[in-house]
């Protein structure tokens, strides 16, 4: 049908897309519809993370938190590495962003450690696993850090992402010390990130524990316009981002005492007084959350 | 000489098959309660109830030197399947040339939950509470085989999919639709009946022992699946699966799955430690089993045919 195809392409002009790209559009669409694209064993669909999700995690990134990154030639361009970093905002907004900015400097996907609550909620649990994120559990991190992977973990949990805003910035219990010891087992560097700006983004003034509890939930945040503005309360505060890329900590140092908890205590602290002191020059340099 | 092979449960399909393939170089006897349902070549059939004193003084008689047993041939016997087993492997005592043992198993002895590891390994099922009565009694006979004899091989095979194939899984997505636990899209992983008879032969060739998981290398949604086979899903909130199951299957013919879990959390198997032990490599892949089904099913309400006619309306010749 001709007349379809030119209505189509005069669409795709007006859109302000290359209208020889037509056919390019038209594939992928039909790639999809078929189901002929390929995830690996762990649901990560390339197809979809590199041509929908990181495009727009991207534009918010950029355009709506103006984000700064610095450290960016400390990403790895190849093999294994975790990324442990900070955790804020209500909901997981920073782990998006930081896999957009692994994928910008390196153009390798950040492979996220989520938590189990991701995996049993529906909708999330599919499209978690599709952006490459995977659970949150010894076993998956080694495979996936053997096999050479940028892995990015976040040790503070729910516990950093659902504290209240008079909390920001205090980074909370770092786990059992999980992965630093997976890190020195698979002999990967350590890379510390520190995010500022995810904090005000939702600012979280109360929690309906009570609530949470009902719906099985980690927390039901109450922020300055959630939930009384509905839909529109979830929309994020416009702050201004800045992400640090820290030198990578070497493991194998620590490798010979990998057993030994007072090593994992003390490498975990590491990782975590690094974090925490970044966190706090980068807010020194910042006059308000927004600019 | 030849070496004599017995293969239980060989009225179901993948006994009957291995106990086929391992006919080219062994004396191969195949025994269950009823007979068996496909022509098993040159494999010797004999009738024996499990349960039975006699199935002592047969495999006395038989004194295989490789059994191939499967524990889920027994579950369908209405008889628990580590008594069954127990049966057997107390018979086997008695045969003189008995060395090696195949237990088939399946995936089904590891758990379907939110919170599992991407890829099982099969050392995961040691500090393991089982969940359902399937696992717990897969369990029980992989551990008994592995506690009587030192010479065991227990292959937890994926489910099988590919054409001729009989199974719950096939019965569920050769449905018109295919009911979908809503908001969940789990991973499948299946292996092809070619390639799990190779993989009993390559266990047998190599004398493996331990515990080893089979399947295809690659992973398919349930999503992509359903696209392959043309089969609509219809999404049902995770209470109200096993209630409309049941309502279903039993004033209809639908073949509804039932266990919310199930459909909602795959299981994905990491078969490293085969591959490295054997050699063997899944020839078919998941994806192309599913489209061998595909083929072999009249194609359903969604599928590529009509998918192809109605994009071709759409963008015309445009598309490659």
């Amino acid at each position: 049908m001709p007349d379809i195809i030119t209505e189509l392409r005069r669409a795709v002009f007006l859109l302000g897309m290359e209208p020889s790209r037509i056919d390019e559009y038209a594939q992928a669409i039909t790639r999809r519809i078929r189901g002929d694209y390929q995830v690996d064993e762990y649901g990560f669909d390339v197809d979809f993370t590199r041509h929908v999700f990181l495009p727009i995690i991207g534009t918010i990134a950029h355009d709506w938190f103006r984000l700064e990154v610095r450290g960016a030639e400390n990403l790895p361009r190849g093999g294994g590495a975790l990324l442990v970093a900070n955790h804020s905002g209500t909901i997981p907004l920073d782990s998006l962003v930081l896999q957009a900015v692994v994928h910008d400097h390196t153009d390798r996907f950040l492979r996220l450690l989520a938590a189990s609550f991701l995996f049993r909620s529906p909708v999330l649990s599919d499209y978690g696993r599709r952006i490459g994120a995977t659970m949150a559990c010894v076993e998956d991190a080694e495979r996936l850090l053997t096999s050479g992977e940028l892995v990015g973990v976040f040790p503070e949990g729910f516990k950093g992402l659902g504290k209240p805003i008079t909390d920001r910035y205090r980074l909370q219990r770092f786990g059992r010390g999980g992965f630093v010891a997976t890190a020195i087992r698979t002999q990967v560097p350590i890379i510390p990130v520190s995010i500022v700006g995810a904090e005000e983004a939702y600012p979280q003034i109360g929690n309906l524990s009570r609530l949470a509890k009902a719906l099985d939930l980690p927390y039901f945040p109450v922020t300055p316009f959630f939930p009384w503005l509905g839909p529109l309360g979830a929309v994020p505060l416009p702050t201004k981002w800045t992400i640090d890329v820290g030198r990578p900590i070497p493991t194998h140092r620590w490798h010979d005492h990998c057993g030994d908890p007072a090593t994992i205590f003390s490498a975990t602290d590491q990782v975590r007084q690094h974090v925490q002191t970044t966190l706090h020059s980068l807010l020194k340099e910042r006059s308000t959350p927004f600019w | 000489m030849t070496q004599t092979v017995l293969v239980t449960g060989v009225a179901r399909d993948l006994p009957a098959s291995c106990a086929r393939s391992l006919a080219a170089h062994f004396d191969v006897v195949g025994v269950d309660l009823t007979p068996p349902r496909t022509d098993l070549g040159p494999v010797r059939f004999q009738r024996v109830d499990p349960r039975s004193p006699v199935l002592r003084g047969v495999i006395e008689k038989i004194n295989p030197d490789i059994v191939i047993h499967s524990s889920r041939g027994a579950v369908r016997a209405k008889e628990p399947a580590v008594l069954v087993t127990m049966h057997l492997l107390a018979a086997l005592e008695r045969a003189a040339a008995f060395r090696h043992l195949v237990l088939l198993s399946s995936s089904l002895a590891y758990p379907a939950t939110p919170s599992a590891p991407a890829c099982w390994r099969e050392d995961a099922t040691d500090n393991l509470v089982p969940e359902t009565t399937t696992q717990r009694e897969l369990l029980d006979v992989e551990k008994y085989a592995l506690a009587t004899t030192d010479d065991v091989a227990v292959l937890r095979l994926a489910p099988l999919m590919g054409a001729g194939v009989r199974s719950t899984v096939v019965d569920v997505l050769a449905g018109d639709a295919v009911v979908t636990s809503a908001g969940f899209n789990p991973r499948l992983q299946f292996l092809h009946p070619a390639d799990a008879a190779w993989a009993v032969e390559a266990a047998v060739e190599k004398r493996v022992r331990g515990t080893f998981n089979v399947a295809a290398d690659d992973v398919v949604l349930l999503g992509q699946a359903l696209r392959i086979l043309g089969r609509p899903g219809v999404p049902v909130a995770a209470p109200f699966i096993k209630p409309l199951a049941r309502l279903m299957n039993r004033f209809t013919t639908a073949h509804l799955a039932d266990d919310a879990a199930e459909i909602a959390f795959g299981r994905v198997l990491d078969t490293a430690a085969f591959r490295a032990a054997t050699g063997w490599t899944a020839k078919t892949s998941t994806r192309r089993a599913i489209k061998e089904l595909a083929a072999q099913l009249p194609p359903g309400p969604l599928s590529l045919d009509r998918w192809d006619s109605y994009l071709d309306s759409v963008f015309g010749g445009s598309r490659a």
